[in-house]
């Protein structure tokens, strides 16, 4: 019995956040400090003719300007032949909001000023702010390099899908469009830097310290050992931190300049307008049926609008077509997705990028099963994955309890009782999900971590993981704790520190507590075996027979037969072999090339070593005069394995709800046509508010996932709640939704024209 | 030209000198070294720099340091007596209502405000009291709980 795994226990770092005593990046104050402002560019395209900066250099309290001169000229990317983005603009700036130029100064205030003082001469060029014109032969390139502004292109096949479509008895083609959206971290983006003794120290809100250690070792040129990304709280992420940005360049170039600590802090303005929106996407569907409402095949085109950078796009380039192959299961499928760039601000991965399609694969489902009179939970149960299914892009997936996901949620929903018997306005519909857990991305390393025991019986756990605040941290104290029959209070975490801990992937793309919490376990298991060893030299017996538990180490065939843990540690450090653990995880890659091979576009292998399930049932009250959407209820169900922290997952469910609710019904970035952002703001960026959000009834299954640590799998943008509210307001109103987000205005104006 | 200040901060008398455009906000983090209190908009948009003004809910984004002239203020740091959690710090850590931690400050003020005045509010009026108060991690669903459990132990 374990005590820790498997409960729902608060987490660890709640304390100091309930205190106000966390420190977030923005809460540092370093002695001798200075603060940085950006100089952003106020084009969409533009040839960058001269900068001057001696008056601002002149101003008094102003230590230090920087421009693109002052770089090294390298450009950040995923993959070196991928790298596109200048972290201060050389030559051009491709769009609204991009960095030119950097001052430090004693106060922000004196900073700004500088900013004032710095003349930029520009030579416009014309943008291209749309991703259909900036394919068109002769369109504006937004990098000279690449031919008709194709950022990226990413591809899955199986089988003849055309053939197919022609051969089935029904054929639907579908379309959603949706706009940017943002991933809005309450949190705004920006970084400490102190740059002493030839080693740069930096704190920023990143998902992936050692991602982020090797970008800036290669912009900025110095050595790994010589750039320490280092914990501090982070306000969020929800894949919009995975990648490298400007802020943390800036401040460290301008603390070697200075030779002081250097803070940035963006505005919530730069923070939307300057670091990553969600991709803009345009989905062309064409799905085929046969008369008993199976699928056969599933023909979906992707174009993706980039903006100007390529950021994280190659996932999620090719991230829904992996969204759906994985859920439902087509004999012959072909998702082609292709990125485009434009004079925008880069776009990056996002939790819930794959809404818009997944959303409406759900849609058609139900509208399949109107027309062929199959209830919409029996059109499920005859099309999902399960496992040891085999998924177009060639994934295995071991454990998938979605058929059970489906049965418990229609059952706590009381769908029978409300399915077509509702009243006019009222609807109810269902949506599934899956997400890849712990995949390895074909470019990032496992996870090691390292457990040391003090003399007095606590032990420090150090391993890379980094929590956005979904509560990773928590889970190795739960992890360690259990392992070594300690309290949690005798735990200590050092972590997300790239000088202290060994290698991590770092949090995001779904792998936490599959890879980092694996590492974790299998390093508290090393230290538990050593002080076994030990403790059956005390009492001579073999290690075999000794079991750990509660501070104490007992003979399995008798508890009473036990020696205190203080004493075996004690022990073992007199005899000169302190407990020290240590694991290392890593995913199989099940394929050559991993899970794509980039090179070619083509997504082939192993994508996740293991899948996360997820059902929903959502109730909406559509007010048919105004086409004011309004969710009343939301019930899920999700198979995460064996939930480590049922509290915690279920917290990660509902946040995935918010995020959700937010893109299909509220959230919409705008841009005038000269590239700039209309909805830099909060008060026109509009985020879901208590008085949004339904009720949420969110469940597990009592999995357990063969591979996962204790059976577990991660928690993911794994429920279906858009598909539930998009089929809700089809039951509601008939309206088939073919954008995001649903307006009032838009949603009126399809009800009125259906009567 | 700086002005002398005089305030009470978590019911401690507080003198300092500030420049007259300083806000609230800007003195409880840079001056008071209280970073509790977040700074998430600089618009008075999203909640997250909330304090109690004399009992009010107030965004120390949005009021001018000056104007709190000889009133009380009390920032999340001012919640605990005597190393005894508040009732909403207590519910908000058990009901799992706090993830990434950067709202909380905010919506633990809001929500006391909310019960000092209405100490058993309806699921509705808790959504009513925090609908200032952004949150993209919880989808608010455990702060409610959170909040109503409070109300239910005081």
């Amino acid at each position: 019995m374990s005590t820790y795994i498997g409960k729902s226990i608060p987490r660890v770092d709640s304390l100091p956040k309930a205190l106000g005593t966390a420190r977030f990046f923005d809460d540092m104050a370093l002695p001798r400090m200075l603060y940085a402002r950006v100089l952003r560019s106020p084009y969409a395209h533009a040839r960058i003719v001269s900068i001057d900066t001696s008056a601002a250099k002149k101003l008094p309290g102003v230590r230090a300007v920087i421009t693109a001169e002052d770089t090294l000229k390298r450009k950040f990317g995923l993959l070196p032949r991928l790298r596109d983005q200048p972290m201060l603009a050389f030559d051009k700036v491709r769009y609204v909001g991009e960095e030119v130029a950097a001052v430090a100064a004693d106060t922000e205030d004196i900073a700004d000023e500088a900013l004032g003082l710095i003349k930029v001469q520009y030579e416009e060029l014309p943008a291209v702010l749309d991703p259909v014109e900036a394919y068109k032969e002769g369109s504006p390139q937004v990098h000279d390099h690449v031919k008709r502004n194709v950022s990226f292109t990413a591809s899955v096949q199986r089988g003849d899908v055309e053939e197919a479509l022609r051969k089935c008895d029904l054929v639907r083609h579908n379309t959603i469009r949706c706009v940017q959206t943002a991933h809005c971290q309450i949190e705004p983006y920006g970084a400490v830097a102190s740059f002493e003794e030839g080693k740069l120290d930096v704190w920023s809100p990143n998902q992936s310290p050692f991602t982020r250690r090797r970008a800036l070792s290669n912009l900025i040129g110095l050595p790994l050992d010589k750039i320490r990304v280092r914990r501090c709280y982070i306000g969020g992420a929800f894949g919009g931190r995975s990648d490298t940005f400007p802020a943390e360049v800036i401040a460290g170039l301008l603390s070697m300049k200075t030779a002081r600590p250097v803070k940035i802090t963006y505005s919530r303005r730069e923070s939307l307008a300057a670091t990553r929106t969600n991709h803009a996407a345009v989905y062309d569907i064409k799905m085929g049926v046969n008369r008993d409402g199976t699928l056969q095949a599933l023909l979906i085109k992707g174009t993706l609008e980039g903006g100007a950078y390529l950021s994280s796009g190659t996932n999620a380039t090719g991230a829904p077509g992996s969204a759906v192959e994985a859920l439902y299961h087509a004999e012959n499928f072909k998702y082609e997705g292709t990125r485009m760039y434009t004079n925008k601000t880069p776009s990056s991965m996002y939790h819930i990028q794959t809404t818009p399609l997944v959303m409406t694969v759900e849609l058609m489902l139900d509208m399949f099963a109107g027309e062929l009179g199959i209830d919409p939970v029996e059109m499920r149960l005859r099309n999902i994955t399960g496992p040891n299914s085999v998924t177009s892009g060639g994934s295995v997936i071991s454990s998938c309890l979605l058929k059970e996901c489906i049965e418990k949620t229609i059952e706590l929903s009381g769908w029978k009782d409300k399915y077509g018997k509702l009243p006019p306005g009222k609807g109810i519909g269902m949506g599934c999900g899956q997400s890849a857990s712990g995949f390895p991305l074909g470019i990032r390393f496992g996870s090691s971590a390292f457990v040391k025991f003090n003399e007095d019986a606590t032990a420090t756990v150090i391993s890379g993981i980094v929590d956005n605040g979904q509560g990773n941290e928590n889970l190795m104290f739960q992890i360690a704790a259990d392992e070594l029959g300690l309290s949690l209070d005798e735990v200590a975490l050092v972590n997300a520190d790239t000088e202290l801990c060994p290698q991590d992937p770092g949090s995001y793309s779904m792998t936490a507590t599959f890879v980092s919490g694996n590492a974790v376990r299998l390093a508290a298991q090393d230290a538990r075996q050593q002080l076994l060893t030990v403790a059956s030299g005390m009492m001579e017996v073999s290690a075999e027979s000794l079991d750990l538990k509660d501070h104490r180490v007992f003979l399995k065939d008798d508890p009473n037969k036990a020696i205190p843990l203080e004493d075996i540690v004690r022990m073992a450090f007199l005899k000169g072999t302190p407990p020290l653990g240590r694991g290392t995880y890593i995913p199989k890659p099940l394929s050559p090339k991993g899970w794509a091979d980039i090179q070619a576009g083509k997504l082939y292998g192993q994508y996740g070593p293991t899948y996360t399930f997820g059902c929903a049932v959502a109730e909406v009250d559509v007010d048919m005069d105004t086409g004011k959407v309004k969710v009343d209820k939301l019930t899920l169900v999700n198979d995460v394995g064996f939930p480590i922290n049922p509290m915690v997952v279920q917290g990660q469910m509902e946040s995935y709800s918010g995020l959700v609710l937010g893109h299909v019904l509220l959230e919409k970035h705008e841009w005038d046509g000269k590239g700039r952002m209309l909805t830099d703001g909060l008060q026109s960026f509009h985020l879901p508010t208590s008085l949004d959000m339904p009720p949420i009834s969110s469940n597990l299954m009592d999995g357990d996932d063969p591979a996962g640590p204790y059976g577990a799998k991660d928690t993911g943008p794994t429920g279906g709640v858009s598909g539930a509210i998009i089929n809700a307001i089809y039951n509601a109103t008939g309206v088939v939704v073919d954008a995001l987000p649903v307006s009032p205005e838009t949603l009126l104006k399809a009800i009125k024209a259906r009567t | 030209m700086k002005k002398m200040l005089e305030l009470t901060v978590n019911g401690q008398q507080v003198n300092l000198e500030v420049e007259p455009q300083r806000t609230l906000q800007e003195v409880l983090r840079d001056e008071l070294g209280l970073t509790g209190t977040k700074r998430g908009c600089d618009d008075a948009s999203c909640g997250a720099c909330t304090v109690l003004l004399n009992g009010k809910a107030v965004l120390s984004c949005n009021i001018l340091a000056l104007d709190a002239r000889g009133k009380d203020v009390l920032t999340v740091e001012g919640l605990a007596k005597n190393g005894q959690l508040h009732p909403l710090q207590k519910a908000f850590i058990e009901r799992g209502a706090i993830q990434c931690g950067f709202c909380t400050p905010g919506m633990l003020i809001s929500a006391k405000e909310l019960l000092d005045k209405n100490p058993k509010p309806t699921e509705l009026e808790v959504r009513e009291a925090l609908s200032g108060n952004l949150c993209r991690c919880t989808g608010y669903a455990k702060i409610i709980e959170a909040v109503e459990a409070a109300s239910q132990s005081k």
